[in-house]
């Protein structure tokens, strides 16, 4: 009996313990089910912005599950989208109590104090977070970045320093704390931290270029890197990297000549046998510090005799030598010359200047003549020698020997018979200055811009030589092809020829040679030319023309009063001329530059824009009368 | 008889004795019409002159706007030295064009300007002059300005100027909306914390705070009468900024907390000045305020410039002087030009707003103008008249090759409006 109701009493409850578990066995993953769909659609009210439904289903689902981590911290962010910071840190601290040892929650606790306006306790949390693990890299990394995150930039770079000195590792996060010095203009200790990442890795040199760049657009940006990173090149002179940020920031500030040093030392330390140097001073000719380019290249050519590209290097240096910043007289007033030159003795100065770049030019084409650099060195030779030493003869025969040597570099030799041709138009040998003109421009389509020029030369040739009939063949072909550069002046000369001939051939024929005679600048030849124009023919359209050359060549001889005495009779004399503009113009100028009365020079200016408002030089009358009378333009 | 005779002639003396003074007083048009050289330095001319205190007379819809000034010598060389035509009158031809200008039957008048209006512009430190069109215009025309900053406002340094341009700025704090292309560009980064440091220099938490802070000193400018002008994205983001004052509407990535999820429920549109139930963009990412800007910015409109114009509208010179001169120009239909905010969109602008100029057949509103309390304000769509689609970084307009640029005259309008001499309306 009692052995039966034993067995009987188990069973009796066997059976509804079944019942239970096979309806619990049943319910369970439907209630799950449940549970993951009312997630699910929370979750989707959080992506609408509808929060507050949101988290009322998380509230309701942690009921159930209430240390389910990722409602709570769904529920959370909820909290933080709606400003709710107390009840969020109400969960963060339930949670940090669980797991005291959580460096992301004290750091999230803290960020919730921040936004709630409770900087001190925020500070306090970042605290306890280092706590947590002091000795670990990481647990400050974790701090910084959500310092960083809630923009707290001067609080994360403590913390970034903190760190080195708890790790004993000096140059722990340099990359970090760079980033936040240049963005909070802290320049110089942001460089230090730059030159710090390169001593870790030598090959990031043109990285760490690339991030000091970003402020060394800056002038307190460049002006601090460059401190720093002098500093730190003196007391590391062999620290090659830091040497080449050095030579480069110096390039930056404009500062070629304490480049140049650095990128000598560079060269020596590093045994590049030039290379340094050669493109430090490429880097410096093609910046124009040509004084500084020229040194470094003498340097390669002088240490490094056997350089694997010396040509090249050479011919640098001759073109640094040479180099200038002339100024280009872009209203050409005064045509293919420049008068206003500072004294007499300007070209022998210039002769003397241009020497040592001619012989340089010389060593390129002795050393290697067979190369574009030799050709173009030669090409060089003889434009110093016509234009700086005016030794014609010297040109020509530099450009004859061009023509015939370097015909494999066509575009230089095609510079060079251009150039040909004019020296033979000053030569007077202008048969030989048209069978280079014609051979250059050829028959068929021009595609060369130098073709176009030399057709140009050609009918100014014709013109010359009072072939009127052909100059202006030529012109006008030249002048129907907008595109070409050389249109204007083609048009320009084709005008002044057919208004002349019409009954003025013989004054006009006067005119050609004396405009010769210029070109050639023979210039008192040519001032007797035109004055031969006023007495021989004192009614034809040209005399204003040549009254304006007349004053014109006075100009560039600087005799300015009978220059002057030149243009005023135009003003009077030929109230009509279609020049008057100019030579007020030139009026202007020669007072100006010449006599240097900035009183009469302004005067001559208003004139020409009272009496000629629409004249093409107003715009530079106007801008002369205001650099004259100092207005800040 | 002889008494009577005496009188006459004492009449036709004291008529003679009064004759020489108009004969002679010449006068100089600068006309703004078609045969006008360079209009923007003309606007200059006019400003150089008050400053001498030389008397200029603004001949509203006189040869498109026109400038009579005193006959001076000075007066036409420094329009010669800088280029400006003028045509030289006498007393009795001045008079001529005084009279027909004054005549009932045109839609003209005289405007008296009488004072060099003190100008500022609000812009950050770090700004460069051609970023910004109105900048531009004044270096060109050669009228001075000071620049003023979120210090200078707060401090009611404001009072000292007549008239105020805001620069492309930003008033919600959202650092122009540019945080998806430029976010991590160093410019952008750097200005973000330029910005903060401010704040917090001026003590505020945040730069939205600051700017609103700045949005209220300048409306109470506006109030006190001063004359505010504002282009591009300073228009509506002025606006927002003020109908935003009792909510977030700028999302972490700017000011370091969520955006209230409810801030469009939040705005309050009576703090705006020309602007109402517009909805705002509450997407960080997204390049664009709000609905007012159309076409919206984002994604950038694709548009054929040769099409793109918007028109004028006429007042009438005598009874509503005020938007006469903000509407002077050679021309009344102008090449459009874009911005971060190019045009306001019709629906949205307050009724008691007037609308100057417009895009027509289209929502697309391009000039507006409004009274707030003893001061006005103006809002002109866009960025660069010159420059259609105007980015960042691009080159700055050379305003030497657009001297007759009529979009630019509208901004120079607004310049010389305020020193106008304030007279009784017809109406």
């Amino acid at each position: 009996m009692y052995d039966g109701m034993v067995l009987r009493h188990p069973a009796r409850l066997f059976y509804p313990a079944l019942i239970l578990f096979a309806v619990t066995s049943l319910l369970y993953p439907q209630q799950r089910e449940n549970n993951d769909l009312r997630f699910r659609l929370a979750q989707s009210y959080d992506r609408s912005g509808d929060f507050q439904a949101a988290i009322k289903i998380y509230k309701d689902l942690l009921t159930k599950d209430p240390l389910n981590t990722v409602i709570l911290n769904a529920l959370r962010q909820d909290y933080v989208q709606l400003k709710m910071y107390d009840s969020a840190m109400v969960i963060l601290q339930g949670q940090l109590k669980r797991n005291p040892a959580d460096v992301s929650l004290h750091c999230e606790l803290a960020s919730m104090y921040y936004l709630n306006s409770s900087e001190t306790k925020a500070v306090e949390e970042w605290d306890r977070a280092i706590a947590v693990s002091p000795k670990q890299a990481v647990t400050y990394q974790a701090v910084a970045g959500s310092m960083t995150q809630n923009r707290l930039f001067d609080r994360a770079i403590d913390v970034y320093l903190r760190a080195r000195k708890a790790t004993s590792t000096p140059k722990l996060f340099t990359g970090e704390l760079a980033y936040l010095y240049s963005i909070t203009s802290k320049y110089e200790d942001a460089t230090r931290e730059y030159l710090s990442f390169l001593g870790q890795d030598p090959l990031q040199t043109g990285y760490v270029q690339t991030q000091i760049g970003s402020y060394t657009s800056h002038p307190e940006g460049l002006a601090a890197a460059t401190r720093v990173i002098e500093d730190t090149a003196k007391s590391s002179s062999n620290n090659l990297p830091v040497l080449r940020v050095l030579a480069w920031v110096y390039m930056e500030g404009k500062h070629y000549d304490r480049a140049y040093d650095v990128s000598k030392a560079i060269d020596e330390k590093a045994n590049a046998a030039g290379h340094e140097l050669a493109s430090f001073a490429q880097r410096a000719l093609h910046d124009k510090s040509f004084t500084v380019a020229a040194t470094a290249f003498r340097d390669v050519m002088d240490h490094y005799p056997k350089f694997d590209r010396l040509a090249e290097v050479k011919f640098g240096y001759a073109q640094s030598l040479e180099a200038s910043d002339e100024e280009q007289d872009t209203l050409r007033l005064f045509g293919r010359d420049h008068p206003f030159t500072d004294d007499q003795h300007s070209h022998e100065r210039e002769a003397s200047m241009y020497a040592a770049a001619v012989n340089a030019y010389e060593q390129v084409v002795k050393e290697f003549p067979a190369t574009e650099n030799a050709a173009r060195s030669a090409l060089r030779i003889a434009i110093l020698e016509q234009e700086k030493y005016f030794d014609l003869a010297a040109a020509r025969q530099s450009l004859e020997q061009l023509v015939r040597a370097y015909a494999k570099f066509p575009q230089v030799m095609m510079e060079g018979a251009l150039r040909l041709g004019d020296i033979d138009v000053l030569l007077g040998r202008l048969d030989d200055a048209g069978t280079e003109y014609r051979t250059l421009a050829g028959k068929g389509l021009r595609i060369n811009p130098i073709q176009d020029r030399a057709a140009l030369r050609l009918g100014e040739l014709q013109y010359f030589r009072e072939n009127f009939d052909s100059a202006l063949t030529i012109l006008g072909d030249l002048g129907r092809n907008a595109n070409s550069d050389v249109a204007n002046d083609a048009i320009g000369l084709q005008a002044f020829i057919q208004e002349s001939l019409q009954g003025d051939k013989p004054a006009l024929k006067v005119y050609a040679h004396a405009d010769l005679l210029r070109r050639q600048k023979k210039f008192l030849d040519a001032l007797s030319a035109y004055q031969s124009i006023i007495q021989s023919f004192p009614k034809s359209s040209l005399v204003d023309e040549a009254t304006m050359s007349i004053g014109d060549i006075y100009t560039l001889l600087g005799r300015y009063p009978e220059a002057l005495t030149s243009y005023q009779r135009l003003m009077t004399d030929y109230p009509e001329s279609i020049t008057l503009d100019q030579a007020l113009m030139k009026i202007g100028e020669v007072y100006q530059n010449g006599l240097k009365d900035s009183a009469k020079a302004i005067a001559s200016y208003q004139t020409l824009l009272e009496k000629f408002p629409l004249s093409i030089y107003v715009s530079e009358a106007r801008k002369s009368i205001r650099e004259l009378r100092g207005d800040a333009i | 008889m002889i008494r009577r005779c005496c009188a006459v002639v004492g009449v036709i003396m004291i008529l003679l004795a009064g004759l020489p003074s108009i004969l002679e007083a010449q006068k100089i048009l600068i006309p703004m019409d078609l045969k006008q050289t360079d209009h923007l330095k003309a606007y200059g001319i006019a400003y150089w002159a008050l400053t001498k205190d030389i008397v200029v007379d603004w001949l509203l819809n006189y040869r498109g706007g026109s400038f009579m000034i005193d006959g001076l010598d000075a007066v036409a060389n420094e329009c010669m030295i800088r280029g400006v035509s003028y045509e030289q009158l006498s007393g009795s031809e001045a008079a001529q064009i005084y009279a027909e200008v004054g005549a009932e039957n045109t839609n003209m008048d005289a405007v008296r300007l009488e004072k060099a209006p003190r100008i500022a512009v609000y812009v950050p430190p770090n700004f460069l002059p051609w970023d910004d069109a109105v900048t531009l215009a004044m270096e060109y025309a050669e009228i001075p300005y000071d620049k003023v900053w979120d210090q200078e406002v707060l401090e009611g340094k404001l009072a000292q100027y007549d008239w105020l341009h805001l620069h492309h700025e930003d008033f919600t704090g959202q650092y122009g909306k540019f945080y998806a292309t430029f976010g991590n560009a160093q410019w952008y980064v750097e200005q973000q914390v330029l910005y903060e440091r401010k704040a917090k220099e001026l003590g505020f938490k945040k730069v939205s705070q600051v700017k609103l802070a700045v949005a209220k000193k300048i409306k109470e400018y506006i109030a006190a009468g001063g004359f505010m002008f504002a282009m591009c994205s300073a228009t509506d983001s002025y606006d927002i900024a003020l109908a935003a004052q009792n909510t977030d509407i700028c999302a972490s990535i700017y000011d370091g907390d969520p955006a209230d999820p409810d801030a469009q429920k939040k705005l309050d549109y009576s703090q705006c000045l020309a602007f109402q139930n517009f909805t705002i963009e509450m997407n960080p990412l997204r390049y664009e305020y709000s609905d007012i800007d159309i076409p919206p910015s984002d994604p950038a409109p694709i548009r054929d410039p040769s099409t793109d114009y918007f028109t004028l509208f006429e007042f009438s010179a005598k009874y509503d002087p005020v938007p006469t001169m903000l509407t002077q120009d050679h021309v009344s239909i102008i090449k459009g030009f874009m911005g971060q905010t190019t045009a306001f969109k019709k629906s949205l602008i307050k009724p008691t707003v007037t609308i100057l100029a417009e895009r027509e057949g289209t929502e697309e509103v391009k000039y507006i103008h409004g009274n707030y309390g003893r001061g006005t304000f103006t809002f002109y769509g866009g960025h660069d008249p010159e420059d259609y689609q105007h980015q960042v970084g691009s080159p700055p307009t050379d305003l030497k090759l657009h001297k007759n640029s009529p979009g630019y005259r509208i901004i120079l309008n607004n310049i010389l409006f305020p020193a106008a001499k304030k007279k009784q309306q017809k109406t």
